[in-house]
C-alpha cells in the first residue's frame, strides 16, 4: 500500500483538525463511541493511528469517515484536547475537497444549494403547515447566486445534471 | 413582554410543522413575542454541509447570524441541531479575530457584516435563564400528574461542552427541570444519554442504537419519551415503525416534543399541537391526563 | 519526624504558620502566627484519656475520612511533638457547662482552653520552601463516578485501606459491603496528562505508585485479581523496572487503554467498564469489585501565599520556578531561598530526600561564609530626582525598590538587587543608573556602530544569558550570518531603555533587534515581560511618528539556539534590505525634531 507521510500535516492544516498529533493513544474515544460499541469498523484511536501512519487513500475513500454521528462523546472525555469530532469533520472535508463523498451528503448538499433548506420546499410540507393555521415556507428571500457562491455549493462533488438550472 | 426572533432551522417547519406549532402556542403564554424575520437560510447542519467545508459552513452561520444581528433583536432555536451550529459559530469567531476578519471579507461580498454582537440561546436554556423555572410551573394550567418521562437530552444541546456551556455534559438536569416544572416525572435509565445515531451514514447501526434506547425506556416503565431536537425525533417516532418492520419488536413508546408537552400542560388538545400526526399515538398519555 | 523534634539545634514549629518574612539572604526576619493547640505541649504524655472521653466524632483527614477522630487528637500517630491538640471548630465549648470533659479527666490539667494564639518573630539566614503539593480531586470527572458509586476509590484511599495503621486495621474490604474484594481495577493518569480537566503535566509518581501497591496487594492477598489501565508505564529510576517486572510476575495485568466510563450495578455494586485493549486493537469488558483511580499531583493551593512572601516564581505547570532548571535545581531566583520536594515539581520520596539534602548543603554554605559576596552590578538610585511614580518598584522582580507615594520616600535594599536594569530603564527621571552597562556606555556603542555607513547595519540588543549567549554558540559551530549584525549586550532584555532604540533610528540605524530568554526562561524572573510591553509601546509611538514599526523587531532567543540566531539575522539582512537610505534620512529627521522638542518641553519645565 502507497502511504503519503504529509498526509497528518494536510488533516491538521484543515480547519478542526489543528490538534490531531497532539493524540497518545490512550483509547479513551474508542471506549466511550457508541458507534464502536455496535461496529467496530469505527474506531476512532485507529482512525487517527491510520492519519498519523499516513494511510490517505485507505482513510478517505474508506466508508467509516461517514460513520461519526457527531455525539461529541470522545470530544468530551479526551484528555489531550484533540477534538476527534472535529478531526473527523477534518477528514471529511478533505475527502470532499479529494472527490470523495457519501452520496447521502452529496444528496443533501444538492437540496440545499436548490431551497437554502436542508429539505425540498414542495406543496406536500407546505399543505401540511397550512392544516395546522402556519404559514407557508417560501424560498430564502435573498439566496441568490451570490450566497451560493460564498457558500461554496456551486461546485459540489460530484457534479449532478440539473445543477445548471440553478 | 420579551422579544425574541425565532430561528426556526429546517426540519421543524419543513418536517414536524407540529413542534413549530407547539412553540408558537406555548411562548406566549410565558411572556415571549416571537419576531419572525425573513432571510434565514439553513443554519447551516453541523453534519452535511460542515462535512462539506468548515469554513463555508462557518460563512453561512455568520451571514444567519448577521441577519439577525440587523434587527438587534436576540436569537432563540428550538433544535438542537442549529444551536449547535450557531453557537460554535460564534465561539470560533469571538475567539479568533483573524478568522472573523476572513468570515467578514466573504459576507462583505453580499454586502453583510457579523460583529458578534447577537446573542443566541436555545428556548429551554432561556427560559431556564432568563424567565425561571417559576414562570413555566404558573403558565401550568393542568400539570400531567403521574405522566413518567423518559427524557432524552440528545448530543448537541449539551455537547462539547466547552462552546454550550448548558449543563453538566454527564449529570444534566435542564430538561428534568422542566419536565418537574409542568408536573410530570422525568424517569432516569440506563441509555438516556446515547446518541440517536441519526449522524451516522450507515442504514443499520442507527436503528440498533435507536433501538437499545427504546429496551432501556421500556424497562424502566416510562409512559412516553420528552425530546429537544426534531433529528432525535426523526430517528425514534419513524424509528420505531422501522424497528417494527425490520425486527419484528414492537415498542409503543409515544415520542413528545418537550414543547408538545408544555402545551398539553397548558391546556391545549392533543390536535392543537399536532399530536395526531406523530407515528406513534400518544393515547396512552392523553388518556392519563383526562 | 522524631530525631528533628529532638535535635537541640532545630527549633519545630507546628499548627504555625508564617505571616511574613522581609529582609534578604543572610537576614531574612520571620514573622510566625503560631495557633494555640489548648493542650500544654511540655506536659501532655498521650495517654489518651482525654481522647476516650471526649463525644466529637468528624471524619478523620488522615484516615481520607474513612474513620473518625475526636474534638482532642493527634493528627496521626507519628506527629511531632506526640501531644493533643483541640479542633476548636468542632470542640462543643470550652464552657465547662457545654462540656469539658477532656480538662476534667486530664491529671496533668495540661489542658488550657484560654490559650491565646501567639505571634513569634525570629531571624534567620536562609529560608528553605518545602510546602509539598496536593492531591487531584476526580470528583469533576463524572465518567469515572467517584463521590457517586462508594467501590471507586482514590489511590489515597487505597494506601490508607491497606495499611495497618488504617481504618480497617489492614484488612483489605471494599466500602459498600465491608467485604474482601475479588477484583481490583486501576486506571492511571487521572488528573494528569489531560489539557481539558486536569494538570498537562505527567505527575511523576501515580505509576510506581501503583506498581507499589499491586505488590502490596498481590502480597497480602494472592488470590485477589488486579488489572492495571494505563497509557504509558513509566518506570525509569532506579530499580523502577525491576519492580514492575515483579508486579507482572505476581499475575498483575496490564491493560495499555484507558476506560471510558466506570458503570455501577445497582445491586452487585460491581463496576463495569468499557475498555479498548490497544496494544490488540480489541474492545474488553472487564467487571471489578472496586475500582482504584490513580490520582496526580497539583500544586498546593495556598501556594500563591508562600510565593508572595518570598517573591517566587511559578512555572506554567504552577509549581515554584528554580533559578535554573539544570545548574541551580534547588535555589529559588531569590537568594537564600531554595526548595525541597513537591513544591518545586511533583517528585517521589526519594527525589525528594535528595532535593532536601542539596537544599540543606546549599543553604549551610552560605551560613558556614557568615558573609556572602554578592556582584557588583546593581543599580544606584539618586533619591533628589524620584518623583514617587513607583513605575520602578513594580518592575523590579525582586522587590529590592519600596516607593510610598504618600509619603513620598524610597527604599532600595542593594543586596536583592540582581542587577537586571529593568528599573533604570523603566525610569523617567533619570533617577535610577546602572553600576554596569551604563547608559554613556550604552549610548556610546551605538554611536560608534553607526558612525559610517550606518545604513548597512543592524543593530541588536542581546541579553547577557540567552541571546547574547545564543550569538556565541553560533559563532563557535561556525554558523555563517549576515556581517551587517552589531551586538550590544545588556544583562537583561529589560535594561534596554526606549531611549536607546529611538537614538539608534537617529543615528541612522535601518533595523534595530530587541532580543532576550523565551518568556518563561527569563533570568531575572519576569524582567522581560518588562522589555515585550516597552517594545509594544515603541511600535505604537513609531507608528505615529511615521516611521514603520517593522524596522524594530523582538526575538526571544535562548543560549542554546545558535542556529536559530543565524536564520533570525538572515532572516532580518532581508528586511534590512528594503530599507532604503530615504527612509533613514527621513526617520532621521523625525527623529531629531522630535528630540529638539523634547528638549524644549524639558527647559520650559525647568523654568
Amino acid at each position: 500500500m502507497k502511504l503519503s507521510p504529509r498526509f497528518k500535516y494536510e488533516i491538521a492544516k484543515e480547519f478542526g483538525g489543528e490538534n490531531l498529533k497532539l493524540c497518545f493513544a490512550c483509547g479513551i474515544c474508542t471506549a466511550s463511541c457508541p458507534i464502536r460499541e455496535i461496529d467496530e469498523k469505527y474506531n476512532p484511536r485507529r482512525i487517527i493511528r491510520m492519519v498519523l501512519l499516513g494511510m490517505k487513500q485507505r482513510v478517505l475513500n474508506s466508508d467509516f469517515i461517514w460513520l461519526c454521528s457527531s455525539c461529541y462523546a470522545c470530544t468530551e472525555r479526551c484528555p489531550q484536547g484533540v477534538r476527534f469530532t472535529e478531526v473527523m469533520n477534518a477528514i471529511k472535508n478533505l475527502a470532499v475537497k479529494e472527490g470523495y463523498i457519501h452520496p447521502a451528503f452529496a444528496q443533501q448538499l444538492h437540496i440545499l444549494r436548490q431551497f437554502g433548506r436542508l429539505y425540498e420546499i414542495d406543496e406536500f410540507d407546505n399543505n401540511k403547515r397550512i392544516a395546522f393555521g402556519l404559514p407557508k415556507v417560501e424560498k430564502t428571500k435573498g439566496f441568490t447566486k451570490k450566497i451560493i457562491e460564498i457558500a461554496g455549493l456551486n461546485n459540489i462533488i460530484p457534479r449532478r445534471e440539473d445543477d445548471k438550472n440553478v | 413582554m420579551m422579544r425574541l426572533i425565532p430561528f426556526w432551522g429546517c426540519m421543524m417547519p419543513l418536517k414536524y410543522p407540529q413542534m413549530e406549532l407547539a412553540i408558537r402556542k406555548t411562548l406566549p403564554n410565558l411572556g415571549i413575542e416571537l419576531v419572525d424575520v425573513d432571510g434565514f437560510t439553513c443554519c447551516p447542519d453541523p453534519i452535511y454541509f460542515k462535512a462539506r467545508n468548515k469554513i463555508k459552513w462557518l460563512t453561512v452561520a455568520a451571514r444567519n447570524l448577521a441577519v439577525a444581528e440587523e434587527t438587534g433583536i436576540d436569537i432563540i432555536t428550538m433544535c438542537s441541531g442549529c444551536i449547535s451550529t450557531l453557537k460554535e459559530a460564534q465561539y470560533l469567531l469571538a475567539e479568533d479575530p483573524d478568522l472573523m476578519a476572513q468570515i467578514n471579507r466573504r459576507l462583505k461580498r453580499i454586502n453583510r457584516e457579523y460583529k458578534g454582537k447577537v446573542k443566541v440561546k436555545h428556548a429551554v436554556v432561556m427560559m431556564r435563564d432568563d424567565l425561571g423555572i417559576e414562570a413555566i410551573e404558573k403558565s401550568v394550567k393542568r400539570p400531567l400528574e403521574d405522566i413518567k418521562v423518559a427524557i432524552h437530552y440528545g448530543c448537541h444541546l449539551l455537547k462539547p461542552s466547552q462552546i454550550m456551556r448548558v449543563d453538566d455534559a454527564d449529570y444534566p438536569s435542564i430538561l428534568d427541570d422542566f419536565v418537574t416544572a409542568i408536573g410530570a416525572i422525568p424517569l432516569d435509565h440506563d441509555e438516556k444519554l446515547l446518541c440517536c445515531g441519526k449522524g451516522c451514514m450507515d442504514d443499520e447501526l442507527p436503528l440498533e442504537m435507536t433501538e437499545s434506547i427504546f429496551a432501556s425506556i421500556e424497562a424502566s416503565g416510562a409512559d412516553c419519551m420528552g425530546l429537544i431536537c426534531p433529528t432525535c425525533f426523526s430517528s425514534f417516532d419513524m424509528g420505531q415503525i422501522m424497528i417494527a418492520r425490520q425486527k419484528g419488536k414492537t415498542y409503543n413508546i409515544p415520542v413528545i416534543y418537550i414543547f408538545q408537552l408544555l402545551g398539553l400542560a397548558q391546556g391545549l388538545s392533543a390536535e392543537d399541537i399536532g399530536l395526531h400526526t406523530h407515528r406513534v399515538k400518544a393515547d396512552k398519555v392523553l388518556e392519563k391526563i383526562v | 519526624m522524631m530525631d528533628v523534634g529532638r535535635h537541640p539545634n532545630i527549633k519545630l514549629l507546628t499548627c504555625s504558620q508564617v505571616e511574613s518574612i522581609s529582609g534578604y539572604v543572610g537576614n531574612f526576619h520571620v514573622r510566625v502566627h503560631k495557633k494555640a493547640r489548648y493542650v500544654v505541649e511540655s506536659e501532655c504524655t498521650a495517654c489518651n484519656d482525654c481522647v476516650e472521653v471526649c463525644p466529637v466524632i468528624i471524619p478523620d483527614e488522615y484516615q481520607q475520612g474513612l474513620s473518625s477522630r475526636k474534638a482532642i487528637y493527634i493528627p496521626f500517630p507519628q506527629a511531632v511533638p506526640s501531644a493533643y491538640l483541640i479542633d476548636m471548630n468542632n470542640c462543643l465549648g470550652t464552657n465547662p457547662i457545654a462540656c469539658g470533659k477532656c480538662a476534667e479527666k486530664c491529671d496533668k490539667k495540661c489542658i488550657d482552653y484560654d490559650m491565646k494564639d501567639e505571634i513569634i518573630e525570629f531571624d534567620v539566614g536562609t529560608v528553605i520552601v518545602a510546602t509539598g503539593m496536593d492531591v487531584f480531586d476526580p470528583t469533576p470527572l463524572d465518567e469515572y463516578g467517584y463521590g457517586t458509586y462508594e467501590n471507586v476509590i482514590t489511590s489515597m484511599e487505597f494506601e490508607r485501606l491497606l495499611s495497618a495503621g488504617g481504618p480497617s486495621d489492614g484488612h483489605f474490604i471494599r466500602p459498600t459491603d465491608r467485604r474482601k474484594p475479588k477484583t481490583v481495577g486501576f486506571i492511571q493518569c487521572v488528573g494528569s496528562r489531560c489539557e481539558q480537566r486536569g494538570q498537562p503535566y505527567c505527575s511523576n509518581i501515580c505509576c510506581m505508585n501503583t506498581i507499589k501497591d499491586t505488590l502490596l496487594l498481590k502480597d497480602h492477598y494472592p488470590d485477589i485479581e488486579a488489572k492495571v489501565f494505563y497509557i504509558d508505564m513509566r518506570a525509569f529510576g532506579k530499580g523502577f523496572e525491576d519492580l514492575f517486572k515483579r508486579s507482572k510476575e505476581a499475575g498483575v495485568q496490564y491493560i495499555r487503554g484507558i476506560p471510558g466510563e466506570i458503570i455501577e450495578d445497582s445491586k452487585t455494586r460491581n463496576l463495569k467498564i468499557l475498555v479498548e485493549d490497544t496494544t490488540a486493537n480489541k474492545m474488553e469488558e472487564h467487571e471489578f469489585e472496586m475500582m482504584v483511580l490513580s490520582v496526580g499531583v497539583t500544586p498546593r493551593l495556598d501556594m500563591p501565599e508562600v510565593q508572595k512572601l518570598l517573591t517566587l516564581s511559578k512555572t506554567p505547570d504552577g509549581f515554584f520556578m528554580e533559578a535554573h532548571p539544570k545548574l541551580k535545581p534547588v535555589d529559588a531566583p531569590t537568594s537564600g531561598v531554595f526548595f525541597a520536594g513537591c513544591a518545586e515539581a511533583p517528585k517521589d520520596v526519594k527525589d525528594s530526600v535528595t532535593q532536601a539534602s542539596a537544599a540543606a548543603a546549599r543553604a549551610e554554605t552560605l551560613l558556614a561564609a557568615g558573609k556572602v559576596k554578592l556582584e557588583a552590578i546593581t543599580s544606584e538610585l539618586n533619591a533628589d530626582l524620584c518623583r514617587f511614580c513607583t513605575i520602578c518598584a513594580q518592575a523590579c522582580p525582586y522587590k529590592a525598590i519600596t516607593v510610598d507615594p504618600k509619603k513620598k520616600t524610597i527604599s532600595y535594599i542593594e543586596a536583592l538587587c540582581k542587577g537586571c536594569g529593568t528599573c533604570g530603564a523603566e525610569c523617567r527621571f533619570s533617577a535610577i543608573k546602572m553600576k554596569h552597562f551604563t547608559d554613556e556606555q550604552i549610548v556610546s556603542q551605538i554611536d560608534t556602530y553607526l558612525e559610517e555607513d550606518s545604513y548597512d547595519k543592524v543593530i541588536i540588543f542581546a541579553c547577557n544569558w540567552c541571546s547574547y549567549a545564543g550569538a556565541d554558540t553560533c559563532g563557535g559551530a561556525r554558523l555563517q550570518y549576515p556581517p551587517s549584525s552589531r551586538l550590544i549586550r545588556t544583562m537583561c532584555s529589560g535594561r534596554v531603555d526606549e531611549k536607546f532604540v529611538l537614538h539608534a533610528f537617529r543615528k541612522g540605524a535601518p533595523m534595530v533587534v530587541v532580543s532576550g530568554c523565551h518568556y518563561v526562561d527569563c533570568h531575572y524572573i519576569d524582567a522581560n515581560r518588562w522589555t515585550q510591553k516597552r517594545v509594544e509601546k515603541l511600535w505604537d509611538k513609531l507608528e505615529r511618528l511615521g516611521i514603520r514599526p517593522e524596522r524594530l523587531l523582538l526575538e526571544w532567543i535562548s543560549a542554546a539556539e545558535g542556529r536559530r540566531f543565524a536564520q533570525t539575522m538572515q532572516d532580518i539582512e532581508e528586511l534590512r534590505k528594503k530599507v532604503t537610505k530615504e527612509e533613514i534620512e527621513h526617520t532621521i529627521k523625525i527623529l531629531t525634531e522630535e528630540e529638539e522638542k523634547e528638549r524644549q518641553k524639558q527647559e520650559k519645565l525647568k523654568k
